[in-house]
C-alpha cells in the first residue's frame, strides 16, 4: 500500500469508526427506540462477523505442506482453552502468539 | 483539575491501562513488521482508537486491500457501536464541551468502565468520565507507539507475530460463544466466509463474507429467527 493510500485509508477508517460511535447519540438522543430490525442486527451481526473474521485469519493455512496447519490448529485451541479457563485476554493472546512463533521454528 | 477526581479515574482505569499497554504494543510490533512503524501507529491510535479495527487494518495495509473492503469491513466491525451509546446518552448530555471527545473515545473497555463501576458521590461526574476516557486512550497511544518503536529498534524475526490478530479475534469469539445460546450467528458467519472465499477468492472473502452474513441474518429473521429472547 502506498503512503498516499495509507493516509486516505486511515482517514476513512477514523471517520467510519467515529460515525458508528456517534450514531446512537444523534439518532436516539431524544429518547426514540431503535427499529426492531436494527436491534436484531445489532445483536446477531457481531458474532457472525467475528466468526467470519476468524475464518479469514486462517485463509492462508497450508494443509498440504510444512506443518499441514498443525501450528495454527494447536495455537488456536490453546488460545480458546486458556481464554475459556482464565478469561484473561492478554494471557490468551500472548501465550497463543508465542506458542505459534515457537512452533514455526521447530 | 482536582487531584481527588484524577486519583479515582486512574484507579478505575487501571485494569484497562494494563490491558491496553500490551495489546497496543502488539499492534505497534505488527505495524513495524510490515514496514509501517512509529508515525502510522501513533496516528492510528490517536485518530481511530479501536482495537479490533486497528488489528484488521494491519491486514488491510499488508495486503493492499481495496477501499471498498476497507470501508465496508471497518463499518461492520464497528457496527456493535451503533447501539453502545444508548445507555450513556443522559450522562453524556450533562458533560458540555467534553461530549464529542467522550463519544469519540467510547471503546468497548471504556464503555464497560463507565457503565460497570461506581465512584464516590463527591467526585464531579463530567470530569471523572472525561479523565477515565482520556487515560484509557493515552495508555492505548503509549502502547501502540512503544510497540512500533521497539519493533523498529530491536530487530528480530517477526515470522508468526501476526497470529496476535488471530488470537484477539479467537478471544472475542470465545467471549461471544459464552454470551449466546444460539449457535446460528456463528454458523452464518463461518459458512458465509467460506462461501465467499470459494466464490470470490481470498482477497475479497472478508467483504463478501460480511455482506453475505448480513443478508443471511435478514433472511433468517424473516423466517422467525431472533424473535424471542432465548436465541
Amino acid at each position: 500500500m502506498t503512503t498516499t493510500k495509507l493516509c486516505a485509508a486511515i482517514a476513512l477508517m477514523a471517520v467510519i469508526t467515529f460515525s458508528t460511535r456517534l450514531f446512537p447519540f444523534v439518532v436516539f438522543g431524544r429518547g426514540e427506540k431503535p427499529a426492531p430490525i436494527i436491534m436484531y442486527l445489532g445483536k446477531y451481526l457481531p458474532p457472525a462477523l467475528i466468526t467470519a473474521i476468524v475464518v479469514y485469519c486462517f485463509k492462508d493455512i497450508d494443509f498440504l505442506s510444512g506443518m499441514h496447519g498443525l501450528a495454527e490448529i494447536i495455537s488456536a485451541f490453546t488460545v480458546i482453552a486458556l481464554h475459556y479457563k482464565f478469561r484473561n485476554t492478554m494471557l490468551s493472546i500472548a501465550a497463543g502468539t508465542i506458542l505459534y512463533m515457537l512452533l514455526l521454528r521447530i | 483539575m482536582d487531584i481527588k477526581t484524577l486519583k479515582y479515574a486512574v484507579k478505575t482505569s487501571m485494569p484497562v491501562i494494563l490491558g491496553y499497554l500490551p495489546s497496543g504494543f502488539a499492534f505497534g510490533l505488527m505495524m513495524s513488521a510490515i514496514g509501517r512503524g512509529v508515525i502510522a501507529s501513533f496516528i492510528m491510535a490517536v485518530t481511530m482508537y479501536a482495537g479490533a479495527g486497528q488489528y484488521i487494518a494491519v491486514d488491510f495495509i499488508k495486503n493492499n486491500a481495496s477501499f471498498l473492503t476497507i470501508i465496508i469491513t471497518t463499518f461492520l466491525i464497528n457496527s456493535k457501536h451503533l447501539f453502545y451509546g444508548i445507555s450513556l446518552i443522559e450522562r453524556f448530555n450533562k458533560t458540555g464541551k467534553k461530549k464529542p471527545y467522550l463519544i469519540f473515545a467510547l471503546t468497548d473497555e471504556t464503555y464497560a468502565l463507565l457503565t460497570g463501576t461506581e465512584y464516590p458521590a463527591d467526585v464531579r461526574e463530567d470530569r471523572y468520565i472525561f479523565l477515565v476516557s482520556l487515560i484509557n486512550q493515552l495508555s492505548w497511544i503509549a502502547g501502540c507507539t512503544l510497540g512500533a518503536v521497539f519493533g523498529s529498534v530491536v530487530k528480530f524475526d517477526t515470522t508468526g507475530l501476526d497470529f496476535a490478530m488471530t488470537a484477539l479475534f479467537l478471544v472475542i469469539l470465545t467471549d461471544q460463544a459464552r454470551a449466546f445460546n444460539s449457535k446460528i450467528p456463528f454458523i452464518v458467519g463461518g459458512v458465509s466466509a467460506l462461501a465467499a472465499m470459494l466464490v470470490l477468492g481470498k482477497s475479497n472473502m472478508l467483504l463478501g463474507g460480511a455482506v453475505l452474513s448480513v443478508i443471511t441474518l435478514l433472511i433468517l429473521h424473516k423466517k422467525g429467527f431472533g424473535k424471542n429472547d432465548n436465541d
